[in-house]
């Protein structure tokens, strides 16, 4: 007893307000006379417990008025809790776990209410009361259950009466009774379990999107952001976002497609506001002018200097997204234009190489127009321009795009290989088609070749067969046929070499039969490395020397270089 | 000098008055020290004239009547002393009610706090509820709060010539009462400046800290800072890019394919050169970040980097491979022009229950702590999580359940490279989980009560906790019991946060104020002061010179490290400051409230303060942009290595918007409207 005293003692410094407990029975004499003095100052709640039990008492309850305290309210603690837990309303547990700080018992039964109790004054009560047992009345029940319900409402009124009663006696008083509904017993049995809460889970959006926040549904509406960006003094924002670019940096910047995995489906029925007009300077303007004709123009000089400035130039990071357009929008329309593409891939490759641009953003853009460039159907007037040259220039740019962003956007170089072999695959497509997927693959590594060209190639030899056989008959089908031929000889090769020069330094081990591996100086004739390298590298998974057949080992082509 | 003390002494004994003011007022210059003694001595007297003949009449009216007089004065005072002045208000207001409560006249006490209070609001709202319980004698010295009072002086500066006019004005007014209380209960330090010129901060200057501002000048004294960061892999470039290459080789894909096939020459000599200029353009920044700020300038050029072995640490080859080249590469630029992108990552049905989030050091994992005593991971990039144990089953498709704790967590920290991460909860332990076994390795048992935070040193080994019990701990993963323990606050320890060299940990406690902590001494060596509420939230500096602290009423202030001086205070939350990141190339500061909102501030806009640097084309108070969530509060904020804002919250579709207020009629409906999209959007998820 003597600590507990200490304990409230000590506590009631620190609490602003004071709810005490007595018996209703005995209200008098429940109170605690120790800590009388101690609160004498503080406003209190006196609660009456047990008041069910007794009719007179709440008169006595009245009459001895409020004064004293057993149980302290909230400790200061519990707000702790409540800040640590980032919330602004203080609950239940909150300030049971201030107690347990303290080392005092807890307050059972209270924990896991989603709302409190409802403390209704008297009158209310009674109305309450009433429709109560009005509702026993009309709906039909069971005899046990009416009986439970109007004896409930019995206790209830009783009680509410007492209290109204001793209300009227002190009448600047107002008295709360904790209201109970009536539940029936069996209403309670036959309850269906209560459905299993959620489980936590999250979703993710773009809040913003190079500091403007987008216009999805995830996000506040813009006309409130705009008003909430003008109560903070803020500009509001000017630069629409594209549903291209959400897409494009959901793909991208948080360097996998599935960082986001909320957003696809947020950004379909995203609404996109126009794009408001970004204003270029006049210099700007003429310079891009300048340079767009240049490069399309016929003036050689002109069109090297122009190259060469935007590769090298700073200060062009505005005309960025125009020039990616330009070259996009310029390949679509000229495509029988066999010398403007060459000139739009030399532009994009400038762009890439220049180190003051920042292009990762519009590498979305910029990729289609070069993929058209590599696997176009027809890329020129007549068929006998050299428009194989163009697709290897291509090839290039795609190999040096994955060297600098592939690690950076890891989707990037997966996604062009599946392009690249879905078309080399795809019988349907015309044979310069696949010579620029061919191209492509072959750029990007013999490990590639390896497991996307190899495996085909004896399909694809077999396809290709009537259009090297076309002969006179159809000349330009042939030359086509051959072309493709020499490339995939080539193809072989790089795989042949690339193996060769892994078992010269020592990265396979060595033939189980002990063969001396061949000197890197002088590799034998391709039949016979393919031949040696199936000895030496029995998990190749690809018959070289199958390959080497299918193609013709005394091929002149082999010793040529493409 | 000596004689001038001499004959004015035997003047006062003999009480010539007159020959005593005449002998001041010859015109002799007095050093400031004399006068702030003269005032000091001044005022003993007085006190001591004051007890002799305190006139018991003198009733607890009298404290009402000066301290209405007191505030009168400095309200229409001139502008220039006004704002150092009215920092002393605060602590005459609570020691007067203080003194009515303790000569039991509660009925003037009630008044008093009903008259005065609500000037206080603003800054002091969780202290004048805490005041208003006090109300009966025994309570002054049992609650927390006025024990605090009454046993600490409160710290004031003010600059010479305001002390000089407050002492003559309690002396002419003769108010006794508010003179003993001044030299009671209030340390008052003479600033020997001028006012308004920045040696006196224009918000809050008063502090209780325990410690006397002399104190805390000492400590700038006594303690150089090493503030400067260990050189990172810039000076090996070539190593680095041979090995980037090697690694890029190693990469596959889903399906075993190399992912990049082979890098070229040409273009790793391009990444050669591109990197050499990225790295000349960071140097150049950093440089004129220091021409730019005159606090950093103080410090001199080098930034004073500490020993290497000043604490033990992993090998220098581990820590540089905590960048890496890949990252740096792809960062991008920031600035006030060029904003950062922002994912959001926002929680559904968590009831209330979530305390935390913490993202790992490349954002690719989220750990959050719940009520219920358990830790939620999170993989954001869609990958499975049930590691090397078996037993551990994934309720999601990409999140896991950990179950150890037995409260509520209330801080985590992963570890700099990912592979562990550290737990902190109510019931007084924190905890080490390993991300390869999905396990609970370690338990570390010290602290008694809860612990509310903990941070994973930068350059990993070391963890930082923060707990109910006024102390933080350092601890080394390898050992179960604490190796330093930080005690010094004078309330809850909050929040903890680790120095970018490791060498230093700084906490914000409930008292208001930051401290930072030598690792190796375990010593304080800096107290922050400034705050007029609890401090939530803290950061460092990528460069470490500077730290930011925010607060539960929604203020942030930015403090230069080694001077202990504020920089900048950035207003404009309107809830608690839960988290604040400096981005990468330490130009951007984003903070996050529970007022649903991140702003960004620019942290090199130098700026006085709102209202003198308002101008139509900038936005006040270095605030770059906010963006608002839907009824989200945001409970972390972090940079990723490619400088990409990450964001998580719970949603909490019953909470009202704090920006209603502030909007337009039309927009209010939309508002509306859009909140019964939110709700629907609540349900489906």
């Amino acid at each position: 007893m003597h600590k507990t005293t200490k304990e409230v003692k000590a506590m009631l410094s620190q609490v602003q307000a004071v709810v005490e407990v007595r018996d209703a029975r005995a209200l008098a004499s429940t109170r605690n006379p120790i800590l009388a003095n101690q609160v004498a100052h503080k406003p209190r709640i006196v609660v009456a417990a047990k008041a069910d039990l007794v009719d007179k008492a709440w008169m006595e309850a009245v009459e001895a008025g409020a004064s004293e305290s057993q149980r302290a309210s909230p400790p200061v603690e519990a707000t702790h809790f409540m800040q640590h837990g980032k919330r602004s309303k203080l609950t239940t547990a909150d300030i049971n776990n201030a107690l347990r700080l303290r080392n005092v018992e807890v307050l059972y039964g209270h924990e896991g209410r989603e709302t409190a109790r409802e403390y209704l004054t008297v009158d209310e009560v009674l109305k309450r009361g009433e429709t109560a047992e009005d509702d026993g009345e009309v709906v039909g029940e069971t005899s046990e259950e009416r009986k439970a319900k109007s004896k409930a409402s019995r206790t209830k009124s009783r009680r509410s009466k007492a209290a109204a009663a001793a209300a009227a006696e002190l009448d600047n008083e107002t008295i709360y009774v904790p209201y109970d509904e009536v539940v029936g017993f069996a209403d309670i049995i036959h309850a269906p379990l209560p459905k299993a809460p959620l489980e936590p889970s999250f979703a993710a959006h773009w809040l913003a999107v190079e500091g403007v926040q987008p216009a999805v549904p995830a996000n506040l509406p813009p006309l409130v952001l705009a008003s909430l960006l003008a109560g903070e003094g803020l500009a509001p924002d000017v630069v629409g976002v594209s549903s291209d670019q959400i897409k494009a940096l959901g793909a991208g910047s948080l360097a996998s497609t599935s960082a986001l995995p909320g957003t696809a489906s947020g950004m379909e029925d995203a609404q996109v506001r126009p794009f408001v007009r970004h204003v270029l300077s006049q210099e700007l303007q003429m310079y891009y002018k300048m340079a767009t004709s240049g490069v399309v123009g016929f003036d050689d000089e002109l069109k090297n200097a122009v190259l060469e400035s935007i590769r090298s130039d700073p200060g062009l990071h505005q005309l960025v997204p125009y020039f990616v357009h330009f070259v996009a929008h310029t390949v679509a329309v000229s495509l029988r234009n066999l010398p403007v593409l060459t000139s739009l891939m030399r532009m994009a490759q400038a762009l890439l190489e220049s180190e003051h641009l920042h292009i990762a953003p519009y590498l979305h853009q910029l990729m289609p127009p070069i993929l058209t460039c590599m696997l176009g159907r027809r890329l020129c007037s007549a068929p006998s321009e050299n428009h194989w040259e163009l697709r290897l220039f291509a090839a290039r740019l795609v190999r040096y795009v994955c060297s600098l962003y592939g690690s950076a956007y890891a989707s990037l170089q997966p996604r062009i290989c599946k392009t690249l072999v879905r078309a080399f695959l795809d019988p349907s497509r015309p044979v310069t088609t696949h010579y620029g997927a061919v191209a492509g693959l072959v750029a990007l590594g013999p490990r590639v070749v390896q497991f996307a060209v190899l495996p085909n190639l004896e399909a694809y030899m077999a396809w290709l067969a009537p259009a090297l056989a076309a002969g006179d008959a159809e000349p330009d089908r042939a030359a086509e046929a051959s072309h493709m031929r020499t490339l995939l000889l080539t193809a072989v090769k790089r795989v042949l070499e690339a193996s060769a020069r892994a078992v010269v330094a020592g990265k396979v081990v060595a033939a189980p039969e002990g063969k001396p591996l061949p000197p890197s100086a002088d590799l034998p004739g391709v039949a016979a490395l393919a031949g040696q390298l199936a000895d030496l590298i029995p998990d190749m998974q690809v018959d070289l020397q199958a390959c080497v057949d299918l193609l013709g080992a005394d091929d002149p082509a082999w010793t040529a270089s493409p | 000098m000596d004689t001038d003390a001499i004959v004015l002494a035997y003047l006062k004994r003999k009480q010539y008055e007159r020959a005593e003011a005449a002998l001041n007022h010859e015109g002799r210059v007095e050093s400031l020290d004399d006068l702030a003694f003269r005032a000091y001595s001044a005022v003993d007297t007085n006190v001591a004239n004051y007890i002799l003949f305190h006139n018991p009449k003198e009733g607890p009216q009298a404290y009402l009547e000066s301290y209405a007089r007191l505030k009168d004065w400095i309200t229409t005072s001139l502008e220039a002393y006004r704002d150092e002045l009215s920092a002393i208000l605060f602590p005459v207001f609570v020691h007067c009610y203080l003194d009515l409560v303790s000569k039991e006249h509660a009925e003037e006490a009630k008044t008093f706090l009903a008259r005065f209070s609500p000037e206080h609001a603003a800054a002091h709202s969780a202290d004048l509820a805490q005041l208003g319980s006090v109300t009966h004698k025994q309570h002054v010295l049992q609650n927390k709060l006025s024990s605090t009072f009454r046993t600490n002086k409160y710290n004031v500066r003010l600059s010479s010539y305001g002390f000089e006019l407050l002492v003559r004005f309690l002396q002419e007014a003769d108010f006794m009462l508010l003179l003993a209380i001044v030299n009671e209960r209030i340390n008052v330090l003479v600033a020997e400046a001028k006012p308004n010129d920045g040696v006196v901060p224009r918000f809050a200057a008063g502090a209780l800290t325990g410690l006397s501002v002399e104190a805390m000048d000492e400590l700038v004294e006594a303690h150089q800072v090493h503030w400067g960061t260990f050189p990172s892999f810039k000076e090996s470039t070539h190593a680095l890019i041979s090995e980037f290459s090697e690694e890029l080789k190693g990469l596959t894909d889903d399906e075993g394919r190399p992912l990049v096939f082979n890098l070229f020459t040409e273009a790793q000599a391009e990444l050669d050169a591109s990197f050499a200029a990225a790295a000349e353009e960071g140097a150049g920044r950093s440089k004129r970040r220091k021409r730019g700020d005159g606090s950093a300038a103080e410090t001199g050029d080098a930034p004073p980097v500490p020993e290497l072995k000043r604490i033990p640490l992993l090998e220098t080859a581990e820590l540089s491979e905590l960048e890496s080249f890949a990252e740096v590469r792809s960062r991008m630029a920031l600035s006030s022009t060029a904003l950062p992108s922002a994912a959001m990552y926002t929680f559904f049905n968590t009831y209330d229950t979530l305390n935390c989030a913490s993202f790992s050091r490349s954002g690719g994992l989220m750990a959050t702590g719940f009520g219920d005593s358990s830790i939620r991971l999170w993989d954001l990039e869609g990958r499975h999580l049930t590691g090397l144990n078996p037993e551990l089953v994934p309720i999601a498709e990409n999140s896991v359940v950990l179950h150890g704790h037995s409260g509520p967590v209330y801080g985590l920290s992963f570890s700099p490279d990912s592979r562990f991460f550290v737990s902190a909860s109510q019931d007084g332990t924190a905890r080490l989980w390993s991300m390869e076994t999905r396990t609970n390795l370690v338990v570390y048992s010290g602290h008694s009560f809860p612990i509310w935070d903990v941070a994973v040193s930068p350059l990993g080994h070391y963890f930082a906790t923060a707990s109910h019990d006024t102390t933080a701990r350092l601890w080394s993963t390898n050992m179960v019991t604490p190796l330093r323990i930080f005690a010094g606050h004078l309330s809850d320890v909050d929040t903890v946060a680790f120095h970018p060299n490791s060498n230093y940990v700084a906490t914000g406690s409930s008292d208001k104020s930051v401290r930072l902590w030598d690792v190796q001494s375990g010593n304080c060596v800096r107290v922050y002061t400034g705050h007029t509420d609890g401090v939530a939230s803290l950061a460092f500096s990528p460069d470490g010179a500077k730290l930011a602290s925010g607060a539960h009423n929604g203020a942030v202030i930015e403090w230069d490290i080694n001077s202990a001086k504020s920089l900048k205070s950035y207003t404009g939350h309107k809830g608690a400051v839960w988290s604040l990141d400096y981005a990468h190339d330490g130009v951007l500061l984003a903070s996050a409230s529970a007022d649903h909102s991140i702003r960004l501030w620019d942290v090199e806009s130098r700026f006085l303060d709102a209202s003198t640097s308002r101008r139509q084309d900038t936005p006040p108070g270095g605030l770059v942009k906010a963006f608002y969530t839907k009824s989200t509060p945001v409970f972390n904020v972090k940079f990723n290595p490619r400088n990409v804002l990450l964001a998580a919250g719970p949603f909490r579709a019953s909470e009202p918007s704090p920006h209603v207020d502030d909007l337009s009629p039309a927009a209010k409906a939309q508002a509306v409207g859009d909140a019964g999209a939110a709700i629907s959007m609540d349900t489906t998820k």
